[in-house]
């Protein structure tokens, strides 16, 4: 099994905004592309992933329909909004400064203090 | 839940609850079974891929519990919202569509208003009658009003009456014990009242002195009577004026206590100014409020009025009982007391029993057995608003029909694009609620100037609280609005939205079933028939109010005036020493009077009588020549009345045989007299009165009077009673009845000028008199005539707006059905049909559905005419002359309305109307 990696608050929200992206898909298609692109790197309750669909769904970022699923079963699919989208991006951008700057204060080597 | 309800829930695709947990059950079983399949297929058995795959998920019971929670609540808001805005939508919506059609909104508007506001009118009246509690009484639901109903040993009710004699009062007082405070006044009655050196008439009330703290009533300042001050027999002339008087008559002067007024020959001192809205228990205004034992009153057979229970019955009782003391209890003690007072005090009525009934206090609600002419139209007027009300419902359900159908195609689209039939129906009704709002609006000013006329025409001597519009009558006024515009909307809106969108799309604007034709067509039936009602209950009133105009009453009523003086004397309230001391000086006055207005020019004759034409009675016993009396005919005992012999031609009494008393009758030592016809009639059935003799009692001679002439019928009092018998003598004969009044009959043309005359040469004659009392004889019968104008006036009233109203309404069912068949006319030109034809197609629409309902309102004429039979003076509700009128009035009234509809029909261009649409 490989490193099990916690997600951290807050980034399931983007992660689940950023998978809509290329169109509307059900809570289960989701599920499987976080666990088969992140190689079952991050460890996500499927519980935690449909809460954050239907938080986001409260907050009008995404919106669900019923539709037909891919073997033909009635499943619910959810779409981004506009709303969505642009919060998709502000998150995105809010991440990448933040992993960024986390990552540089990770590396800096650590000196004594210049007094 | 029901069925139906998910039905309907599922139309109007409202979520539930239960719809949400559903749905999230739905999507958590595709999510497990999805996985389950995925893992199967990458070779798990089948326990172990339903384990591992809710091993990935988690706790799943509380993540379904949050899903649903997060859900629900979203659900809750969006509904909301969802709800909100729609009904903004819609109103906003209907705004827009009332706004397109601004002349046929502005229609029904006004339709809307005038039967609303006719409605508001009448209820503001009613409102004050039935509805209203006596102001400035404290808590008077807990009052009561004491009757007394007397009934007849054959179980007929004969006479059901707030009024007692006094001497019940303290008989029945006295038995009530602590149980119940009894308070006793006159009903309000108009007297002269001298203020300074002015005169006026208000209206006066004799009370017991616990009569304002069984009310409860307060006092702006001052106090009321005590019990010294009112001794039967020995009362102190004090007074308690009303607000209004204080500020009319005294200018609101702080310093009125004290101050004296005049009233019957005595001078009050004011001693209470009444709380601003106190008004006493009664409808009718009470201005001056006097101790009762300052009632003037006759000592008859030297028992003084107050003790006297063979009398007439002047006071009201209003009792408040003591808490737990209910109205049988009070009604048996009553009862129990009169009945053991009227044995021992008198013969008592052998062949009826009188009980005493405990009721409520407004005497609108009173029990009783005729109803006055006031209340009875009241409860008329209602009616025949309701009937205004109909006819302008009628026309609006007519008018939104017409609008429903020139929207037939935009609400076809509107189904089309998807609209739902109850959102549709629902934005209909709004419409007609809106319209129904603003016409309430309108109807308001409607009601507030007809209120405030209808309470002036039916009810003028009664005092009004408030105005015309109490809120009771805002509310009424707008609930009725708006139960009604939603009555009158719903046909149209159901029609409407059962649209069927293929035949209406195709069609275009123009209509396609006969059905609805014929509703409208019913619709102008019904109108017509209503306003044919109406129109012939006024015309009913009208040839009441001419019948009984031109009663012959046998003077000439145009020319009469008459009058007469009242002492300032306490003492004249005994009528022996009346006689004794102020007769002589009363028709030597009169007499002396009578001399001086001989010369004026505005006056043709005097006479002196004992009284005066119109208003008076005078009976003495009478009997034949063998001693036998003569009996009373239609309940008239025979009236004696004294004149002088230029009686006659003063009052204008026509001679029919024999001849009239002359001067040498009044010098003559044997008394003779002059008959009327009825008595004639009546007395000497087939013989001939003239040269018989009558004996007069109170002639204190032996001999028989002799009967010299016979004078055609004239009325004493009331004008519609049946002739009585009356008897005229000479009165400077020795007989001994004074004259009373002064009789005048003016110049042509001369009456006010003779009036004001003689008032003036009264006042001259008499300065140690109360103020003349002159009356014209038109005047005193003005009154009588008032039930027949009133009910002319109002079924005048509305039946002229309920003639406006149909007429409208045949019009605008005309002018569409003209506009739905313009092509069809069209058509009919093209193909050679002259113009003539087309009017008459259209007029013979219109006309065919008036006369039917013409037709039917005579028959509703009929079948309601007895309601008011009772009301009408010597004309039958089936008068044809009257009910063929108002049926031409209606047919002429709507051929005028059809004449412009058939008028554009007959202009038709056959090329503009066939490419239309």
């Amino acid at each position: 099994m490989p490193t099990d990696v916690s997600l951290l608050p807050g980034t399931l929200d983007a992660l689940v905004l950023k998978t809509l992206i290329w169109g509307p898909r059900h809570g289960y298609a989701i599920a499987r592309w976080i666990k088969e692109s992140s190689e079952d790197a991050i460890a996500v309750e499927d519980r935690a992933l449909y809460l954050a669909l239907h938080r986001l769904e409260d907050k009008a970022w995404v919106e669900s329909e019923w539709g037909l699923s891919e073997n033909n079963r009635r499943a619910k699919y959810y779409r981004l909004t506009t709303a969505g989208r642009r919060q998709l991006k502000a998150e995105t951008e809010r991440l990448t400064v933040y992993s960024e700057t986390l990552i540089k204060l990770l590396a800096t080597p650590l000196r004594p203090a210049e007094s | 839940m029901s069925g139906g309800w998910e039905g309907v829930r599922r139309l109007l695709r409202i979520p539930t609850r239960r719809a949400v947990a559903r749905d999230v059950d739905a999507e958590l079983r595709f999510h497990f079974e999805s996985r389950v399949a995925d893992l199967k297929a990458r070779g798990h058995s089948p326990d172990a891929a339903t384990r591992l795959a809710e091993r990935e998920f988690g706790d799943l019971g509380e993540s379904r519990r949050e899903l649903i929670d997060v859900d629900e609540r979203r659900r809750q808001r969006v509904h909301r919202s969802e709800r909100v805005s729609a009904w903004r939508d819609d109103v906003r919506f209907s705004l827009r569509a009332l706004r397109r059609t601004p002349g046929l909104s502005a229609m029904i508007i006004v339709l809307f208003a005038l039967g609303i506001g006719a409605n508001a009118a009448a209820f503001s009246v009613a409102d004050a009658l039935f509805l209203r509690r006596p102001a400035g009484v404290a808590e008077p639901d807990g009052l009561m009003r004491l009757y007394t109903r007397v009934e007849h040993s054959n179980g007929k009710v004969t006479i059901v009456s707030p009024l007692f004699m006094y001497a019940t009062y303290p008989t029945i007082s006295e038995a009530l014990g602590n149980r119940t405070a009894l308070a006793a006044y006159s009903p309000p009655d108009s007297e002269f009242v001298g203020i300074g050196s002015a005169v006026r008439n208000l209206q006066v009330v004799y009370a017991s002195s616990n009569y304002f703290s069984v009310l409860g009533a307060r006092l702006a300042f001052g106090r009321t009577f005590t019990n010294d001050e009112n001794r039967m027999g020995a009362g102190t002339p004090v007074a308690v004026i009303s607000y209004v008087v204080w500020q009319r008559e005294f200018h609101g002067d702080s310093t009125v206590l004290g101050k004296q007024i005049e009233v019957e020959m005595a001078r009050y001192t004011i001693i209470g100014v009444a709380a601003r809205d106190f008004n006493g228990p009664d409808l009718n205004r009470t201005e001056i409020w006097l101790p009762i034992a300052m009632r003037p009153g006759p000592v008859i057979g030297g028992t003084p009025w107050y003790k006297y229970w063979n009398t007439t019955a002047i006071v009201r009782l209003i009792a408040r009982p003591r808490p737990g003391v209910d109205r049988a209890t009070i009604a048996a003690i009553a009862t129990d007391a009169f009945r053991r007072g009227e044995i021992a005090y008198s013969q008592g009525f052998p062949d009826t029993t009188a009980t005493m009934l405990a009721g409520p206090v407004l005497e609108s609600l009173a029990p009783s057995v005729t109803p006055p002419v006031e209340r009875a139209l009241t409860s008329r007027l209602l009616g025949v608003t309701l009937i205004v009300l109909l006819i302008a419902c009628a026309n609006v359900v007519n008018l939104l029909l017409l609008r429903g159908v020139r929207r037939r195609r935009e609400i076809a689209i509107r189904l089309s694009l998807g609209i739902s039939r109850g959102r549709l129906v629902r934005q209909l009704l709004i419409e007609a609620v809106l319209l129904s709002l603003a016409a309430s609006l309108v109807s308001l000013v409607v009601a507030w100037w007809g209120g405030t006329l209808l309470r002036a025409m039916l009810l003028p001597s009664t005092h009004w609280a408030s105005g015309a519009m109490t809120w009771r009558v805002v509310v009424a006024t707008v609930v009725v609005a708006v139960v009604t515009g939603l009555v009158a909307g719903v046909v149209p809106a159901l029609r409407a939205s059962r649209t069927d969108l293929t035949t209406s799309l195709k069609s275009g604007s123009r209509e396609g079933g006969a059905v609805r034709s014929r509703l409208r067509g019913g619709l102008v039936v019904t109108q017509a028939a209503l306003s044919v009602a109406l129109l012939a209950g006024a015309g009913l009133f009208l040839a009441s109010l001419h019948e009984v105009h031109s009663i012959d009453v046998g003077y000439d009523i145009d020319r009469l005036v008459y009058g007469t003086v009242l002492f300032r004397d306490p003492q004249n309230r005994d009528v022996e020493y009346w006689q004794n001391n102020r007769a002589a000086e009363l028709s030597k006055g009169l007499a002396d009077v009578a001399d001086r207005l001989r010369g004026d020019p505005e006056i043709d004759g005097t006479a002196l009588a004992s009284s005066p034409p119109m208003d008076g009675y005078a009976a003495y016993a009478i009997s034949r020549r063998d001693g036998s009396p003569l009996p009373p005919i239609n309940n008239h005992a025979p009236a004696l009345i004294a004149a002088q012999p230029s009686y006659f031609a003063v009052a204008g009494v026509k001679l029919l045989r024999g001849r009239l008393l002359t001067e040498s009758d009044e010098r003559a030592p044997s008394l003779v007299l002059v008959i009327n016809e009825t008595a004639a009639r009546t007395y000497w059935p087939g013989g001939d009165p003239i040269g018989d003799c009558l004996r007069i009692r109170a002639a204190g001679k032996s001999d028989c009077a002799m009967i010299v002439g016979i004078v055609r019928n004239s009325h004493l009092g009331n004008i519609v009673e049946p002739p009585t018998p009356e008897m005229f003598a000479p009165i400077l004969s020795n007989f001994q009845a004074h004259p009373g009044y002064l009789v005048v009959r003016a110049a042509a043309g001369h009456v006010a000028a003779a009036r004001a005359t003689l008032r003036r040469e009264l006042a001259k004659q008499f300065q140690n008199a109360e103020p003349p009392y002159v009356r014209s004889a038109a005047e005193v019968r003005e009154p009588e005539l008032r039930p027949w104008r009133l009910g002319a006036a109002l079924f005048s009233i509305f039946g002229v707006l309920a003639l406006i109203v149909a007429s409208i309404g045949v019009y605008c069912t005309l002018a569409y059905e003209v506009g739905q068949r313009l092509h069809e006319m069209g058509v009919r030109i093209a193909l050679g049909a002259r113009r003539g034809e087309i009017v008459r197609l259209v007029l013979g629409y219109g006309m065919r559905s008036l006369v039917i309902g013409v037709a039917g309102g005579l028959v509703v004429t009929l079948l309601l005419g007895r309601l008011v039979a009772s009301m009408l003076y010597e004309t039958q509700p089936t008068n044809p002359v009257v009910l063929g009128t108002a049926a031409a009035a209606l047919l002429v009234t709507g051929l005028l309305g059809s004449l412009v509809p058939a008028w554009r029909a007959m202009r038709v261009d056959p090329v503009v109307a066939l490419r239309a649409d």
